[in-house]
């Protein structure tokens, strides 16, 4: 302590230049990944603008320093450039370890390129890419990237077997598994600091899954200090973005923070009716104490309005003469109006604590908390016609299939020449049917709205927090481990968010209503609130209807690794083992479940674990292989797991622990700039459990379909090169061949919404049909240049095959089949439509300019589809309804056509950017 | 840090100034249509456009199932005395012209209630539509298509929005006056209630509910409708509460207006009379009252034997395909409307 003081005392007389003497500083330079030493970095002092490079163990000097206020750049291959400030008094001064964080080789994917891929069946649900992260490696920034047009799946995994961490915690949704990308859209300065894994590969923060693991590091004093600008006009998602970033680096106070905020605006040029209205913002503040420990808070959320885009049919795109209808929306006060919005706004709150215990120990500890609001609205109607413009009734097809051709032919003529906008929501209607809605003094004065807009809620509450170590042995190899714990409450509830021009809505269950007309009790929404009025609740703006209860989820795990590297072999081993436990409370207790409704479900528990081998062998600088191998089984998702959780505590018959079993090789070749990577992969899924409710044409009721039991299996192969060839320009290529196939006939259960009653069992039958929602087959080939004065461009030609609707089980059970169908007729109602190939043709342009030395400033542009073919199919799903075929004296069934997305024609997207 | 501050001063500023996608005025009401806007039509009575169908097909057996095309710009008028709300009258929209004290059925699609409300002036632009003869029931819808007319069916539902709106113009609002309502009792039924009131709203006074056979049908009962085997025709069998348990329970099933039960829907029939005992369900002053499964009070009691009340329904005729047995059905717009 003594000493400490005296060590102030003799640094705070250095301040007094008249009696300053030559001092220093040293230090170590390391990489945050794996705390690898760095040599070869250069530093730059300056005043004076002296230079070192780092040696093997990372480390730097400079001596002979007079005192004072100096800053210290570092710069490196690969890495982003780091500056410290640092105050160097009259002698050699430690700054322990400096943190090289690795550079983001391009931009970020704005998660807006996905957000709008909405279903009727899953649950609204978002789709999500699996991929949004940068990497270096030479596929994956091929597929992730240049792929994402297509909506490309890496190894065609759900976004769910991605793991995405936020410091060191992972985020992913607790009930869905979805990645939290749109927490933070719009924060891409803030978030820019990532490091990724692929595959099969373990990340430092956990083992990861099969599909690959992204770190986001918001620590302040590793973003790049110095203020950023941009703004960005484009076409395919929304108008404008401006974003402004600050970092002030770290600090000699031992104090680092940083802020952003950016806002995104508009709709695009192919889809109307949608539309950005967002916000992001983020706050982070460091201080080290010390020299080893480190505390930080961030707090970051992005509150987010955008209007929705529907899949429609094609007969709908071609009665209204392009594939980018949007059935979402209608005129009201000369506006257009969507029906379909998303409203959130989650905030992020985060505390970090890093403590170097010493140079080979290190322990990180992180909390944080989810909360907010999550929204999404919808039309809903209590009685009349179905309010969406291309409902199945209102096209010509469905007077086509009654033979009733005269009135088939009026609707097309409507529809071509859009008559009374039958194309789009009649808000006008709806407001009008609400004007003159029916009086009812049991609810109070005014009119019974009949349509309304809703809002539907996911509001989580989410608390994690995680403590990690890692120790680096004597001989290099590293045990790093972890303990999670999460909890998480999300209410799910839905909310009047416009009445339309009526006075209230009256809560009660429509369907019930019709079923059980005549039990006033079996109706009610919330029957605590009918006992304690005598009649259901009418509803005003702002006021929960329909349904409102909690999934609660409590999850721990702890997860241990081991890595060890001797000579070109390195091995790293991991185990997990962990528990969950969710269950549903439901707050109100509904008419037709009174016993089964409100409070607790019973608790459903799950024991988890995975082990992971990661093996490599490096010939040399220019030849590697690698080798992973993992098997995991996890809980269900929540979502999955209860049959109804709108209405009921009941748990999804068959719903069990779900098993992965993966395993994956691959070469690495580098020869100078020469990159290049082929790797095979082959992957189990089992015991996947699926719930979808819909209306069921063949028994005329609101069902419930339990799937449980599905298994899919993923193999392929992937390769990517990198050639220079030129002066800055080379050529690189990705391809990617998979086969992704349904591995199983699960077995269902089918059930009465109203009434819980089993309405059908069986198997259905897709065994060996592919999985859906992306293209089995990618080609990649592409040009890229870099040349002087920072100039680069790139042009790429990509190819897209074996891309599969996304399949309806309904139509593969033995409920549709009907006597005396032929084989032909069997098969051609569980077929599975495969899309046509497509191509497409992108290129970029940007440059930037350094000014005065201290200034940057540059855009970039990138053109999309630049042969605008607007016919290419990226997605789609098969209607779950039927409709009935009466006229052969034996009903059949045919499916209702399915809906499609379709990727827009040329886009662009300027990006101009300022920095200092 | 200053000129910092600035610059995110100015971007708040900008970005909430643009940030107004969720304001919207309310619309105005609909335009009410009157008799002025038809001025360059032929605004015609319903009694006169029924006329049009029986100038051509005559009242008897062999118009059944017969289509009237409308040709003329030809606008009927007539106030709505039907409600679809409980759940009985099915896809059809009643209306009554005071002026030639005669009524007419519209085929729609599902839930008129919410479009149009008693008492409302509705008027209709027929030109392009057809009158169709259903078991002696006039109605006014869209052309039929092969399949209609393969099943008896002489005119179709306009169904979707944009069609409707082309023919149907709703005009002011209004009530419903006793005027607008026939009364008959024992009586005066011989006297004033006759197939010139079909489709009117008619209020019955001093009807006995009875319940038994009369002579060839057993009242009440319900008609179970199944699809054997996956066909695609119905197979109707006439079966008797009474005979009955209440699914899932031992309990024996009340007699009730329809069945309603384990999410199956049937028409109900219950025989109401001026006459206590004696008489057939067809012949005059006897009444079929004829009750959906879906409506809202299918489950509700039927009155005890014997039982004297009154009931307001509109009053519609049926008959097999080829015209004989013709009975009067009662067409329930609410349980309001039984006083018993």
């Amino acid at each position: 302590m003594k000493i400490k003081s005296l060590l102030v005392l003799v640094l705070s007389l250095a301040s007094l230049a008249a009696f300053a003497q030559d001092g220093g500083v040293k230090g170590r330079v390391v990489s945050r990944a794996g705390r690898t030493a760095l040599g070869g970095v250069k530093i730059t002092m300056t005043p004076g603008n002296a230079t070192a490079l780092s040696d093997e163990q990372g480390d730097f000097l400079f001596d002979r320093v007079p005192s004072g206020e100096y800053t210290l750049s570092f710069e490196a291959a690969e890495f982003e450039p780091q500056t410290i400030a640092v105050r160097v008094g009259q002698i050699v001064r430690d700054i322990n370890t400096v943190i090289l964080v690795p550079a983001v080789g391009r931009q970020m994917i704005d998660d807006a390129v996905f957000a709008e891929f909405d279903t009727e069946t899953m649950d609204d649900a978002q789709a999500l890419p699996t991929s949004l992260s940068a990497s270096k490696d030479v596929f994956n920034n091929i597929a992730s990237y240049k792929f994402s047009e297509m909506r490309f799946n890496v190894r065609g995994y759900d976004s769910q077997y991605q793991d995405v961490y936020m410091n060191g915690i992972r985020l992913n949704d607790a009930l869905t598994g979805y990645t939290p990308w749109s927490l933070w859209s719009g924060l891409n300065d803030a978030t820019r600091n990532q490091e990724t894994t692929s595959g099969l590969r373990s990340g430092d923060m956990g083992l990861g899954g099969i599909g690959g693991t992204t770190n986001i590091n918001t620590s302040p004093s590793q973003m790049r200090k110095g203020l950023r600008a941009s703004l960005v006009n484009g076409n395919s998602m929304y108008r404008f973005r401006a974003m402004v970033t600050y970092a002030s680096g770290y600090q000699d106070n031992g104090w680092s923070y940083a802020f952003s905020f950016s806002t995104r605006q508009g709709g695009n040029s192919y889809v109307h009716g949608v539309y950005y209205n967002a916000y992001g913002y983020f706050a982070a503040v460091e201080k080290m104490f010390g020299t080893r420990h480190r505390l930080s808070l961030t707090l970051l959320g992005a509150p987010t309005e955008r209007g929705a885009q529907q899949a429609s049919t094609q007969e709908a795109y071609d009665l209204v003469g392009n594939n980018y209808y949007n059935p979402n929306w209608g005129w009201q006060d000369g506006k257009r109006r969507n029906t379909r919005v998303r409203n959130y706004h989650e905030p992020i709150a985060m505390l970090n604590y890093k403590f170097d215990i010493s140079d080979r120990t290190r322990l990180d500890v992180a909390t944080s908390l989810r909360f907010g609001k999550n929204g999404y609205s919808a039309l809903t109607w209590y009685s009349g016609r179905d309010p969406r413009p291309d409902y199945y009734r209102n096209l010509p097809s469905y007077y086509l299939s009654k033979k009733n051709y005269y009135q088939a032919a009026w609707l097309q003529e409507y529809w071509l020449a859009n008559t009374d906008n039958i194309r789009h929501v009649d808000w006008d209607g709806l407001y009008n049917e609400n004007y003159n809605g029916y009086e009812d003094p049991t609810y109070g004065p005014g009119h019974r709205s009949n349509s309304i807009v809703e809002e539907r809620h996911t509001d989580q509450l989410d608390w994690n927090f995680s403590a990690q170590f890692s120790h680096i042995f004597r001989n290099n190899s590293k045990l790093f481990g972890g303990a999670n714990v999460r909890r998480n409450r999300t209410e799910y509830y839905s909310q009047i968010k416009d009445l339309l021009g009526g006075d209230y809505w009256v809560d009660v269950d429509k369907f019930a209503e019709r079923d059980f007309g005549s039990d006033v009790l079996a109706y009610q929404n919330d029957l605590d609130y009918y006992y304690k009025h005598g009649h259901a609740r009418a509803a005003k703006v702002g006021d929960k209807y329909s349904y409102d209860y909690y999934a609660h989820l409590i999850a721990a795990k702890a997860w241990l690794q081991y890595n060890v590297a001797v000579g070109g072999f390195a091995m790293t081993l991991g185990l997990e083992g962990g528990h969950t436990t969710f269950w549903r409370e439901g707050l109100w207790q509904k008419g037709l479940f009174p016993n089964n409704s409100k409070g607790d479900s019973k608790k459903q528990n799950y024991w988890t674990y995975r082990a992971k081998g990661n093996f490599s062998y490096k010939f040399n600088a220019a030849h590697a292989l690698e080798a992973n191998v993992l098997y995991m089984q996890q809980a269900p998702q929540f979502a999955a797991a209860f049959l109804s959780p709108r209405t009921r505590n009941s748990a999804t018959p068959g719903v069990d622990t779900e098993k992965v079993f993966g395993v994956d090789a691959s070469y690495n070749l580098r020869l100078g700039d020469l990159k290049a990577r082929i790797a095979g992969y082959y992957t189990e899924i089992t015991d996947q459990t699926k719930v979808l409710s819909y209306y069921d044409d063949v028994d005329k009721t609101f069902t419930n379909f339990a799937m449980s039991g599905i298994d899919k299996r993923y193999f392929g192969l992937e390769a990517a090169v990198s050639i220079p060839i030129y002066h800055g320009l080379a050529l690189n290529g990705a391809v990617s061949w998979g086969q992704y196939t349904y591995n199983s006939n699960p077995f269902y259960t089918q059930m009465q919404d109203n009434s819980g009653e089993v309405v059908s069992q069986g198997r259905v039958y897709w065994k060996n049909f592919r999985v859906e929602s992306t293209p089995q087959t990618a080609v990649n080939v592409g040009l890229s240049y870099r040349g002087p004065r920072n100039i680069f461009a790139s042009v790429d030609f990509n190819y897209y095959n074996n891309m599969y609707l996304s399949m309806s089980p309904i139509y593969r059970t033995d409920r549709v089949l009907t006597a005396g169908m032929t084989d032909a007729e069997i098969r051609n109602i569980r077929h599975q439509e495969k899309f046509d190939s497509a191509y497409t043709l992108n290129a970029s342009i940007g440059k930037n300019w350094y000014i005065r030395r201290a200034y940057t400033l540059g855009f970039s542009l990138e053109v999309k589809n630049i042969l605008n073919d607007q016919d290419i199919k990226t997605g789609g799903y098969e209607q779950v309804r039927l409709s009935k075929n009466t006229d052969s004296g034996i009903t059949s069934y045919q499916p209702f056509d399915s809906k499609y997305f379709y990727m827009f024609g040329t886009t662009y997207y300027l990006n101009i950017y300022f920095r200092f | 840090m200053n000129r910092i501050s600035k610059v995110f001063l100015t971007l708040a500023l900008g970005a909430c100034a643009v940030g107004c996608y969720s304001d919207f005025d309310r619309p105005a009401p609909d335009k009410v249509w009157t008799e002025a806007d038809f001025a360059d039509s032929r605004l015609i009575s319903i009694r006169d456009f029924k006329q049009l169908f029986y100038d051509v097909y005559g009242h008897e057996a062999n118009s059944l199932a017969k289509t009237l095309y409308i040709e003329d710009d030809y606008v009927i008028r007539g106030k709505v005395i039907s409600s679809d709300r409980a759940g009985n009258v099915y896809k059809s929209l009643y209306i009554y012209d005071e002026t030639s004290e005669s009524a007419i059925e519209l085929r729609l699609s599902t839930s008129n209630y919410v479009y149009y409300h008693p008492g409302q002036t509705i008027f209709v632009k027929t030109q392009g539509l057809v009158i169709g003869n259903y078991r002696y029931m006039l109605s006014v819808g869209g052309r039929p298509s092969e399949a209609d007319l393969e099943n008896g069916y002489a005119n179709n539902n306009l169904e979707d929005r944009v069609t409707i709106e082309q023919y149907v113009k709703p005009g002011a609002m209004g009530e419903l006056t006793a005027a607008d309502t026939l009364v008959v009792n024992a009586q005066n039924y011989r006297t004033v209630l006759n197939d010139d009131a079909l489709g009117r709203l008619v209020r019955f006074e001093g009807l006995n509910y009875r319940s038994g056979s009369d002579g060839s049908d057993i009242y009440p009962n319900y008609l179970e409708t199944l699809y054997l085997n996956g066909s695609s025709t119905a197979t109707y069998t006439t079966k008797y509460y009474k005979d009955q348990l209440i699914p899932g329970t031992d309990k024996q099933m009340p007699d009730t207006y329809a069945y309603s039960y384990a999410g199956q829907k049937y028409y109900g029939s219950s025989w109401f009379s001026f006459f206590p005992s004696g008489s057939s369900a067809e012949d005059a002053g006897n009444y079929i009252a004829r009750v959906s499964g879906y409506a809202n009070f299918a489950l509700m009691d039927l009155p005890a034997p014997g039982a004297v009340g009154n009931m307001t329904a509109i009053y519609t005729k049926y008959s097999s395909r080829t015209g004989g047995y013709i009975k009067y059905q009662l067409l329930i717009n609410s349980r309001e409307d039984i006083d018993f």
